[in-house]
């Protein structure tokens, strides 16, 4: 077995290991700090696969938006731990997925993965072949933020009456 | 070489596992982080294709992704935000008092 074959392996097994963490932690905080064990394996994921320039972005997206967003999140809104839910037979659907999913790759045959691409021109192409797409999301992202801050802030139903 | 099933089953296992994150719970909190676990596999999975099949558009689809999702969880944490507010919990549960 190769270097490059361990590697994928060791990613593998450490995507799986985190995830399975972040889900079965009881406390906000360990949710969070397990998503951003997560957002590393998985840029290192990107890294794997060639693609520096989308493991940049995914690392600082992810770990410096959304984790620092969803960490304010819980500091607004103080529950410490929470529960499972009563129903004992919620693994099942995922199991089925799982189950189906190993099937269908086991007959498949695919090509392997080369890492040949050369990425060195993403940036004309994202902004050239993709252009309006990039402006209809500038104008989401507007949106998107204006309603946030609309949201967040608006008075309570019960103190205005 | 790594054959791109693997990549597949990879992503196909923290799929299932957030999976199992969202219907095990019903704290707001958890179901973002789940919906990051499915998007991120889902990522990896078109980085991989895009490798695989020396395409090119894969990895501006992937940046678009991120970009969309980010903007998703912003909205959804400001919903959340404002179900606190008129709950005091960030159970999705509590939805049903506020009906109407």
């Amino acid at each position: 077995m190769d270097a490059y074959t361990l590697g994928f392996f060791a990613l593998s097994a450490l995507l799986v290991v985190i995830s399975m963490l972040c889900v079965a932690s009881r406390r906000l905080v360990h949710y969070i700090l397990f998503l951003f064990l997560f957002v590393i394996v998985v840029s290192a994921f990107f890294i794997y696969l060639n693609a520096i320039f989308l493991s940049l972005a995914e690392l600082i997206i992810y770990n410096g938006g959304i984790v620092v967003l969803l960490a304010i999140a819980i500091f607004l809104m103080p529950e410490g731990e929470f529960s499972y839910q009563d129903k004992k037979y919620i693994f099942i659907l995922p199991l089925l997925i799982l189950a189906f999913l190993s099937f269908l790759l086991y007959n498949g045959r695919a090509n392997p993965v080369t890492s040949n691409l050369n990425y060195s021109g993403l940036g004309y192409s994202l902004f050239i072949d993709y252009g309006p797409l990039l402006a209809l999301l500038a104008i989401t992202a507007i949106a998107t933020l204006i309603s946030s801050i609309y949201l967040i802030t608006k008075e309570d139903k019960h103190d205005t009456l | 070489m790594i054959p791109y099933n693997y990549f597949l089953l990879v992503t196909g296992m923290v799929f299932a596992v957030a999976i199992y994150g969202i219907l095990s719970r019903r704290n707001g909190i958890t179901l973002i982080v789940s919906g990051e676990l499915i998007i991120n596999s889902a990522l990896i999975n078109i980085a991989a294709a895009t490798e695989s099949f020396n395409l090119y558009n894969g990895a501006n689809y992937v940046l678009i992704i991120l970009v969309v999702a980010v903007l998703e969880s912003a909205a959804f944490i400001s919903l959340l935000i404002a179900l606190y507010k008129e709950t005091g919990s960030s159970n999705l549960s509590k939805l049903k008092e506020i009906k109407g």
